[in-house]
């Protein structure tokens, strides 16, 4: 095994290239000793923050991340207490779609069937998302409060989607719009798509992440078009992936 | 050390789903993560998400922190510094200059804890003054600026192995001064 004592300041740092800092990654997760230094360099390296004059942060921060926590732990309750139900084609496709998104191993994808439980494989697979790659929370207004959807950018350069839950249902002939919002303002519309009865249903987007800095969804009566139906439930996005 | 232990509890109780557990981390490390962001992408809504992104990205992953690769707070700024660093990626116009003057005025709320953290800030600062320029240079612009190693190499003008040297031998001054005063 060929040790990574001469990288871990620079990976420490952020300074590595993409693949060699991969590579250092795998590296630590098998050797002890060298984990042990990047530990101490780490520690190190986190002090270098100290050297900057400090900033309050705005006074709402701390309860926009613990109210988006707790919504994580609601959603977690409410997939508990959901009946044990057969597989249904439906689900199944959506943990196909799943799998394919977030590159499941086939040995995934058996349990993932064995256990008879998609729904909290589902709640795994988002969390697998969300550590590897982005996910920003749009939480339902107004009547649509209880509403929310997760916007769901893979590490992997895979499509972008959005998995909802708790969609109110719609009246004949409307549909929800999800839209891409750019920083001059303009509506680029992602998705059109109707509620499927099913709490959890996820929606692809048609579009790239890259150059817009918001999404909303809206209620609209034509899948093409500009936006004219209200918004129901929107959230800022960082910056995009390139 | 008393802080480390409550940390180590807190990121117990943070993979236990114990909301209260994030709570107390933010009140802990809140603002030097907003300030660390700040310091790196220049704005303050930029660095709001990349914070509330931090954390959530904490809560959930929690499960993942392990302490023998360190402490609970390098954990949760390595997650804040990996996130600015992205966003600050994606973006061509702004790279902050190197280190502007830091001179924190301790406030009337700091408590006994912060005050001594304050003199930990200032031990931190004259560790990394004691550096040569070269070697100070080269870890500001790699941590605060996100450049990597080729963009550092090309823009002092020196081989990628001056750099590698550069920046080991300045963490490695930086740790012996900070062991030597912690």
């Amino acid at each position: 095994m060929t040790h990574v004592l001469d990288d871990l300041e620079l990976y420490a740092v952020g300074a590595l290239p993409a693949d060699r800092s991969d590579a250092v990654a795998a590296h630590l997760r098998g050797c002890a000793s060298c984990r042990a230094a990047a530990g101490e360099i780490a520690e190190v390296v986190a002090a270098l923050a100290d050297t900057v004059p400090l900033r309050e942060p705005p006074a709402d921060l701390k309860d926009r991340i613990l109210a988006a926590a707790a919504e994580d732990v609601r959603r977690q309750r409410r997939a508990v207490r959901l009946p044990r139900i057969p597989l249904d084609p439906r689900m199944l496709a959506m943990a196909a779609a799943i799998v394919l998104l977030l590159g499941f191993d086939a040995n995934q994808t058996l349990r993932l069937q064995a256990v008879q439980a998609e729904r909290d494989e589902y709640e795994r697979g988002l969390a697998n998302v969300a550590l590897g790659g982005r996910t920003w929370y749009m939480a339902g207004v107004d009547q649509w409060k209880g509403s929310g959807g997760n916007l769901m950018q893979p590490a992997s350069g895979k499509p972008a989607f959005v998995v909802f839950h708790d969609l109110r249902p719609l009246d004949q002939g409307q549909l929800y719009a999800l839209w891409l919002i750019a920083p001059d303002g303009k509506w680029v519309r992602g998705a059109s798509f109707r509620p499927d009865a099913e709490r959890i249903q996820m929606v692809e987007i048609g579009q790239e992440l890259a150059g817009f800095e918001r999404c909303a969804v809206t209620v609209e009566t034509s899948s093409t078009g500009k936006r004219e139906g209200p918004v129901v439930m929107q959230s800022r996005i960082a910056p995009p992936s390139q | 050390m008393t802080v480390e232990r409550d940390d180590n509890v807190l990121a117990e109780a943070l993979a236990a789903r114990d909301l209260s557990a994030l709570s107390g981390l933010y009140d802990r490390y809140g603002r030097v993560s907003y300030t660390l962001a700040y310091r790196i992408l220049g704005e303050p809504e930029a660095a709001e998400d990349v914070v509330q992104d931090a954390f959530l990205a904490a809560w959930r992953g929690a499960g993942t922190f392990r302490r023998e690769r360190g402490n609970v707070r390098s954990w949760l700024l390595s997650i804040v510094h990996h996130r600015a660093v992205d966003v600050l990626r994606r973006r061509t116009a702004f790279r902050p200059a190197p280190l502007e003057a830091a001179d924190h005025t301790a406030s009337e709320l700091d408590t006994a804890e912060e005050a001594a953290r304050n003199v930990e800030r200032g031990s931190v600062r004259a560790a990394l003054e004691t550096l040569p320029e070269a070697q100070r240079r080269t870890i500001e612009l790699a941590y605060f600026g996100g450049y990597t190693q080729s963009e550092l190499a090309e823009l002092m003008g020196v081989p990628l192995g001056t750099v590698k040297g550069r920046m080991r031998i300045g963490l490695q001054k930086m740790r012996r001064v900070l062991g030597a005063v912690r």
